[in-house]
């Protein structure tokens, strides 16, 4: 990957895009307007797309949000899931990453 | 006027002309039919119903005939056409009182997208909605048939109208279609529960239109705030449970039973949220009427008992 | 012959404030038959009349702007879907309604429509159905004989559907097919195209391709239910146009260099004929060269007087059927030679005339309502 500037390595949520939440429950459901398509999202998935809809983060910023970083292991466990939780979301149309 | 106080005659005089208006709030039907089996059915099922002049604005024209010809002599069939268009494959001539049940529903869930329509059964108690959203099988007809006739009052036992800016839920009160097996058991559970002659052979056996009691009808255009959620699956032999479930969870099975959910686009999904969010959601598995209908009852008491 | 009650209604929407409640029943139930009813709704709104409309009505013309709203949704998310399927080298061209919707023309306004038509060239349309199929269409199912037809005798593939979304593509190779009595030069109507806006690298005909589009197909369909909204889709076509400083001038030279001159004079007389669209004079000059034989004019004049109408009972007259008839047969007469007319006809007119509706009016509950997208009739 070539050095991106700081703007360019940002994960977006996609513009209309809704979510829904409740009390209770860390899970949640999120609406794309352009596909019409409904999702019902995992804790872990549910928090990443609020965090992007809240504002623009890079990947760091979304771990570090997410996982207790001090313990190198949490650090390295939890990279991986979000990577792969972003990949999720981004295939359902609900968050844009870098480079799009 | 109510259908009740036409005369025989004059209502299928006024069927066989098509000038029968009926009021099945919030729509104005046009009826016209040729067949005797309809005037009966309206005559019995809707005699609560209002009746209006033939000037009026009517939302939906639809006809339940005889088929001519041959085929017809051969076979009695009888034809569900919506305004002069035939929509569906006709049916035998006995089945025309279930076919304009059916066809009517057809008509709602086809037009009218002023509401998020859910396949839902509906009662109400105190102003609140039990939701009974779920596909043909689950009981829900039963248990909406059971509940009316224990306090709640009927608002559909097929269509719930969803109004998403008032965020309030209708239902016609029209009348309630069920099993052979269920009208028996309605019948023990509820003596004072009325029903049509029951109609064989259809796609789904033996079938029987119930009555609407008279007070859902006349109190038909109340709506009620989202109550309860309860998705019904019924279990021959299994112990009967309510079980409370994440909204999420209830959220995406309610779109699951909602016609027209995509049409409504983020409305829909904001509005939906709304109801779900105002509701308590659960998961009923039943197999026993009257514990289920306990269950249900137990979700809000009584607080007023009404001497009738 | 008197004007449908839609027809006047559409035409001059003040008059709103004059119907009574079965008007208003009347007018929404030949703008249902007629496909109209969003368009209705759109009319009465950019003309400020609807607030003349009773409460009752009045819910039933929210119903088809929610519908037309939402088929505008699903028909961006659709092309978005197509263009990421096909191989980028491969041009897509928009057709018909999804144009007139995402170039954003008055066509596109309240317009109802169950499926995206695209066109493509003849030499990649094996290489864009394999990539429709690895995305998720399929082809309706048809019989071998219906198949063949599309593929062989038609100018398109057969009708696609989305497994998923629902949805409904026709991919079209030529505006008209291979066997067709007049040679279309397809090529030149492709080479003048204009991009959309907010899809890259997806392009739509110009505006006076459209035009002649829309004429080419409404003067050859034999199916007609949707003659009368093609034809105010012509009108809304038109009347932009003329709004431009370029006009319709060139309209009747490249009718005639595309082989369209005979659809583009029909276009012309019934948009006048039917709607009063005002084109000016030198646009009916420049169609003269496609005018038929006198005696095939008035022929002409008989059919489509009575098929360019609501196909609906208070809306037929005498040899409206008979008219239907003529029009379908021509239609095919137009697409293929004798020697299959013939045996084509006489197995597509027994299927019409023994064809019953095939849906159950059996309640099925709400699954796969959904994944109809929208699509839902008003």
């Amino acid at each position: 990957m070539t050095h991106l500037g700081a703007e360019t390595a940002l994960w977006r949520a996609r513009p209309g895009t809704l979510s829904a939440s409740w009390p209770c429950a860390d899970d949640g459901i999120v609406f794309d307007s352009a596909s019409g398509d409904t999702h019902r999202l995992d804790p872990l998935s549910f928090e990443l797309y609020l965090m992007v809809a809240e504002r623009p983060c890079t990947f760091d910023e979304l771990v570090a949000g997410l996982f207790d970083l001090d313990e190198a292991w949490h650090a390295h466990d939890g990279r991986h899931r979000v990577a792969h939780a972003l990949r999720v979301l981004q295939s359902l149309h609900l968050v844009q990453g870098p480079q799009q | 006027m109510r259908l009740a106080d036409l005369e025989a005659p004059a209502l299928r005089r006024l069927l066989a002309r098509g000038e029968l208006l009926l009021a099945t709030p919030p729509f104005v039907v046009r009826v016209t039919s040729d067949l005797p089996q309809v005037a009966e059915a309206l005559h019995f099922l809707y005699r609560d119903f209002g009746v209006l002049p033939p000037d009026r604005f009517s939302d939906f024209r639809v006809e339940v005939r005889r088929v001519s010809g041959v085929r017809g002599w051969l076979k009695p069939q009888a034809r569900f056409s919506v305004d002069g268009r035939e929509a569906f494959l006709p049916l035998p001539q006995d089945h025309a009182p279930v076919m304009l049940e059916w066809g009517l529903n057809w008509c709602v869930v086809a037009h009218a997208h002023q509401y998020l329509i859910l396949h839902a059964a509906v009662v109400e108690r105190d102003g609140r909605a039990l939701i009974l959203p779920a596909p043909p099988g689950s009981g829900k007809s039963t248990l909406c048939a059971a509940l009316a006739h224990r306090g709640w009052r009927l608002l559909s036992d097929e269509l719930a109208l969803c109004d998403l800016r008032t965020g309030t839920v209708s239902g016609m009160a029209r009348p309630v279609n069920l099993k052979n097996q269920s009208v028996e058991l309605i019948s023990r559970f509820a003596p004072e529960a009325r029903f049509s002659r029951s109609i064989a052979g259809t796609a789904k056996g033996t079938l029987s239109l119930m009555c609407p009691p008279a007070e859902a009808v006349s109190r038909v255009c109340e709506a009620a705030r989202p109550g309860w959620i309860v998705l019904p699956r019924y279990g021959a032999g299994e112990a009967t449970t309510l079980s409370p479930i994440a909204r999420t969870e209830c959220f995406m099975e309610v779109t699951e039973q909602a016609y027209n959910y995509n049409v409504h686009g983020a409305a829909g999904f904001s509005g939906l949220a709304r109801l779900v969010g105002e509701a308590e959601c659960f998961r009923l598995v039943h197999g026993d009427l009257d514990a289920a209908v306990a269950l249900l009852d137990a979700l809000a008491p009584q607080t007023v008992k009404t001497e009738r | 012959m008197n004007t449908p009650l839609i027809v006047s209604l559409l035409l001059r929407p003040a008059t709103a404030a004059s119907l009574s409640p079965l008007d208003w029943e009347l007018a929404i139930r030949q703008a249902r038959a007629a496909n109209l009813i969003a368009r209705l709704a759109h009319v009465l709104e950019g003309s400020r009349q609807r607030h003349h409309v009773p409460a009752d009505a009045a819910m039933h013309l929210l119903a088809a702007d929610l519908v037309a709203e939402r088929q505008r949704a699903m028909v961006d998310w659709e092309v978005r879907c197509i263009r990421e399927a096909v191989p980028p080298a491969v041009p897509v061209v928009l057709l018909k309604g999804a144009a007139y919707t995402l170039l954003g023309l008055e066509a596109g306004r309240g317009r109802l429509f169950s499926d995206v038509d695209i066109l493509v060239p003849r030499e990649r349309l094996a290489e864009v159905e394999r990539a429709l199929v690895e995305h998720g269409w399929t082809v309706a199912e048809m019989d071998a004989y219906d198949d063949e037809y599309y593929r062989r005798w038609m100018h398109e593939l057969p009708p696609m559907r989305h497994e998923r979304r629902g949805t409904h593509i026709d991919v079209h190779h030529a505006i008209l097919p291979d066997t067709a009595r007049v040679r279309v030069d397809n090529a030149a109507l492709m080479q003048r195209t204009v991009p959309v806006p907010g899809h890259d690298g997806v392009l739509a005909l110009d505006a006076l391709g459209l035009l002649l589009h829309s004429a080419s197909h409404l003067f050859h369909e034999g199916e007609l239910d949707n003659g009368l909204r093609d034809l105010f889709d012509l009108d809304a076509l038109a009347r932009q146009a003329l709004a431009t400083p370029a006009g319709l001038a060139e309209a009747g030279r490249r009718a005639a260099s595309l082989g369209l001159a005979r659809p583009w004079f029909y276009a012309v007389r019934y948009m006048t004929m039917l709607l009063g669209t005002p084109l000016p004079a030198h646009v009916h000059a420049n169609a003269r060269p496609g005018q038929p034989s006198a005696a095939v004019l008035r022929l002409m004049d008989a059919c489509y007087r009575r098929a360019l109408r609501p196909p609906h009972a208070t809306c037929s007259t005498a040899g409206t059927a008979a008219a239907l008839l003529l029009l379908y047969v021509r239609s095919h007469w137009l697409r293929m030679p004798m020697h299959l007319l013939i045996p084509h006809l006489a197995r597509k007119l027994w299927r019409r005339w023994f064809e019953k509706p095939t849906a159950s009016v059996e309640p099925g509950g709400a699954d796969g309502a959904n994944g109809a997208n929208g699509a839902a009739k008003t």
